[in-house]
């Protein structure tokens, strides 16, 4: 009944949310001075005044804004988002033809950016200082580095100079390496800066003096005990990352001239292609809903304390 | 610089039509000498840009016409030097009144999808282009004052217009109006926009594979067998395949061709000009683009520039050539007419050097005018009112706008550029007058882009152009004798008027001319401009490495 209960209140939120960033999409489009017909025909489209108001009624431009919400919010729900102004698609078919490079990068990334800070992480959290302290300043610059300037020095690097690897091909893993690499760097630097944070102030707990007491060697104090331990914060912020990795790949689609829905968007944006913004903003902020729900089940796997029925509680 | 980019300032500049047939010459990639033509080759090129819909007869894009020239003939073909020649059409012929083109159609001609091109067909065309369901956004206002289309025979059409319209044989000759396969066109726009793997032709190249985002296939014609006679090839083409990537961002586009992993590539940026050029295994080909330059049109009507001597003035004040070689790093040269150089038969060099900057003058002129005052930002005031010329600009103002705006303030003139994101605002500005100079460039192979600028119907309102707001009856004497002149001597002195008259009334302020070019490896042969300054793929092959 609990769970039952616990999975109702998920997903009524979860609904909430994305009713809430669609509305917002929409409240913000509407506030964009113009007349949309002219970002379905273009400015210089000899359109006479019938065929224009032909265009409104075919879009529904002509109702009530009140209606237009309504009706855009029905679409929603049956996941349709209407046509594309430019590309004369329907907005749900450009976004399924993009969706797979797009995953392939942001999967890639997800799994990269926690791997990486990990290793890094407990390779740099032993006694000696300097690794920590080099660690952090290449974390920093990685950080401070704009992925656009990161994308374009990986690609001088490994793909202009050295050759090694190709500016995207489709259907080619090889391609994908430097725009997952590029998409996790950053991501990667801050999670390892909260993760050692946490792990260095986890080594000083009790608990891992009495695992070193008890003869443990040292990776596994760090990697079975402390780790857990720092890994909270550093999920809660790896949730919210992968929320926002559909921003990223933005910019590293269009540096690698990958398609995907960040490609999409971009052109949408610069179209005024309100239809495929509006897509792009509820299929966004569905991603952030799930990637949150996943990370509130994996903050159970991750520390016991948190699980309903393990003997911890009772301790 | 893309001229695409350049262009951004002014509301229509979003996309940059290009009334050109991208065919034709403009000197040879590289001899064609020792090495022998391979013709198992695929050819990869890189382009700036991709265009968001793949019909040219909707698409108002310049890069929608450069892509689908491949898979789409015309009627007429123009060789780079402007002049028109026999292509889908084996010749026409102009009724005496001017107002009737009777084309006489190949016989032999196969679309991709195996159907025969015949009048029909070039019918099933002009009906798609005209139907108001297809929303063109370029074609139909390229057929002018267009009244239909009628099947006289088997292998012949007449098309018929409102008045004698001459430009119409080189509007036929362009991607714009290209003839596609009747049955793609009842398609649906889904599939002739979104999907360019929808476009069936008769060109030289058949759509292939298609990956928004990435990259478009074209695959080699074996049938082709009807190309125009200046093409430089004939027969199917030389390559087995071409690939277009889409790579929009600078720096990526150039390390692909730097780095071999493309052949071609569009749109080097001038400061990527001299490290492409200084590669021993790259070259790179230039063409200034014809049709109108970028221009500032100065409203004649507006308070301030009803004045003839403010006009001058503001025409006299910009050191043009020292802007444009600044700005532009020598990649573009500076304008002398509204005409570009390249644009066929109709350009004026006598106007060249004729009216260099001279701030001397442009002080003595505003003075005159009654500009005397000073503020304390330095610039001119009468009746302590600021000169200001207002220009409204679309999207951000270029460099070179506010290159221009800098210089002008040293003559004390403002220039404000206004610039706004809101399409309709920009747009209810231009209809309304309400603006001082409107800067933009617009490209076509034809002398008659003066039309749209001069002619005083073409008023902004009208969806014309004439942002000068030039209503004088001389001009629309010549322009209308050059639209109706058969004797393209008599049409070239008629547009030479238009030209030297818009100097002289200082109606408008040409700057710099667009020039496009495509850089390639040396492995790659017979690669030429066309008159749309695009490259032609037609006649390439690509050597062994």
């Amino acid at each position: 009944m609990g769970a039952v209960r616990l999975v109702a209140v998920r997903l009524v939120s979860a609904a909430l949310v994305v009713w809430a960033a669609a509305t917002c999409a929409f409240l913000v489009l509407q506030l964009i001075p113009g007349d949309p017909v002219y970002a379905i025909v273009g400015s210089d489209a000899l359109v006479s005044e019938e065929q224009h108001e032909a265009i409104r009624q075919q879009y529904g431009l002509d109702e009530p804004l009140i209606v237009q919400y309504l009706a855009y919010l029905g679409r929603l729900a049956t996941g349709r988002f209407g046509d594309s102004y430019q590309l004369q698609q329907p907005v749900a078919t450009v976004l399924a033809d993009q969706l797979w490079p797009t995953v392939q990068l942001a999967l890639g990334a997800t799994l990269l950016a926690p791997l990486l800070a990990v290793l890094v992480t407990v390779a740099t959290s032993g006694r000696a200082n300097w690794p920590r302290r080099v660690s952090a300043v290449v974390e920093l610059v990685v950080v401070s580095t704009p992925s656009f300037w990161l994308g374009i020095m990986l690609l001088t690097i490994f793909s202009f100079r050295l050759g090694w690897l190709p500016v995207a091909e489709t259907g080619d893993f090889a391609s994908l390496i430097l725009p997952t690499i590029t998409l996790a760097l950053p991501i990667a630097a801050v999670l390892t800066q909260v993760l050692r944070e946490g792990l260095l102030g986890a080594l000083e707990q009790p608990f891992v003096i009495t695992a070193r007491a008890r003869g443990l060697p040292e990776p596994a104090v760090r990697y079975r005990h402390a780790l857990r331990h720092a890994a909270l914060p550093a999920l809660t912020l790896a949730g919210w990352f992968t929320g926002t990795l559909l921003g990223g790949t933005v910019i590293v689609e269009n540096v690698f001239a990958r398609s995907g829905i960040g490609r999409v968007t971009l052109q949408a944006v610069g179209d005024r292609d309100l239809p495929v913004v509006q897509g792009v903003v509820a299929l966004s902020a569905v991603v952030f809903v799930a990637a949150s729900a996943l990370v509130d089940v994996l903050y159970a796997v991750v520390d016991p304390r948190l699980r309903k029925r393990t003997g911890v509680q009772a301790a | 610089m893309p001229p695409s980019r350049a262009a951004l300032p002014a509301v229509l500049l979003l996309v940059l039509p290009l009334v050109t047939a991208a065919c034709g010459s403009e000197g040879s990639g590289s001899g064609t000498g020792a090495a022998k033509p391979r013709t198992a080759t695929t050819l990869t090129h890189a382009v700036e840009q991709e265009p968001d819909c793949w019909d040219p007869h909707v698409s108002a894009q310049d890069v929608t016409s450069f892509l689908q020239r491949p898979v789409y003939d015309s009627l007429v073909y123009q060789t780079p030097d402007g002049s028109l020649e026999p292509w889908l059409a084996t010749r026409w012929q102009v009724s005496p009144d001017g107002k009737e083109y009777t084309f006489t159609l190949r016989e032999d001609v196969v679309f991709h999808d195996g159907s025969k091109l015949d009048a029909a067909a070039v019918k099933a065309n002009f009906d798609h282009i005209t139907d108001p369901k297809t929303n063109s956004q370029y074609a139909a206002g390229l057929l002018g004052p267009y009244k239909g289309i009628k099947v006289s025979g088997p292998y012949e059409v007449k098309i018929e217009f409102e008045r004698p319209y001459v430009p119409f044989l080189q509007a036929a000759s362009t991607t714009a109006l290209g003839i596609a396969a009747p049955a793609s066109l009842a398609a649906g726009s889904d599939k002739l926009c979104a999907a360019g793997d929808g476009s069936v032709g008769s060109g030289p190249f058949k759509s292939g594979p298609y990956v928004r985002g990435q990259e478009r296939t074209y695959l080699k014609n074996p049938a082709y067998a009807w190309a125009p006679k200046s093409a430089g090839h004939a027969g199917p083409p030389r390559l087995d395949s071409l690939k277009v990537r889409f790579i929009t961002e600078d720096a990526t586009r150039i390390g692909a061709l730097t780095s071999g992993q493309v052949d071609t590539a569009s749109a080097i940026p001038a400061n990527q000009l001299t490290l492409v050029k200084d590669n021993p295994k790259l070259e790179v080909l230039d063409k200034q683009v014809p049709g109108a330059v970028n221009t500032f049109y100065l409203n004649t009507k507006s308070p301030l520039f009803s004045d003839r001597r403010v006009r001058q003035a503001f025409q006299r004040a910009i050191d043009i050539d020292t802007i444009v070689k600044s700005v532009f790093q020598g990649l573009y040269p500076r304008a002398w007419s509204v005409l570009s150089p390249t644009t066929p038969a109709s350009y004026d060099p006598t106007l060249e050097g004729t009216w260099p900057p001279d701030p001397a003058l442009a002080a003595k002129l505003l003075d005159e005018a009654g500009w005397t005052g000073r503020d304390a930002e330095g610039y001119r005031t009468k009746d302590g009112k600021r000169l200001t010329v207002v220009a409204p600009i679309y999207g951000k103002p270029s460099t070179f706008s506010q290159a221009v705006q800098g210089d002008l303030k040293k003559s004390g003139i403002y220039l404000q550029l206004a610039a706004s994101t809101d399409a309709i605002e920009v747009g209810s500005r231009l209809d309304e007058g309400r603006y001082d100079v409107v800067e933009l460039s617009w490209a076509r192979g034809d002398g008659d882009i003066l039309s749209h600028f001069f002619f005083s119907d073409q008023t902004s309102k009208n969806s014309g152009h004439n942002f000068a707001q030039v209503a004088d009856p001389e001009m629309d004497q010549w322009l209308t004798a050059a639209q109706t002149a058969q004797d393209p001597a008599e049409r070239a002195a008629n547009y030479a008027k238009a030209q030297r008259w818009a100097i002289d009334q200082a109606a408008v302020v040409p700057t710099y001319i667009d020039t496009q070019n495509v850089g390639f490896s040396t492995r790659v042969h017979d690669l030429r401009l066309g008159i749309s300054a695009h490259p032609e793929f037609y006649a390439a092959w690509v050597e062994a490495p």
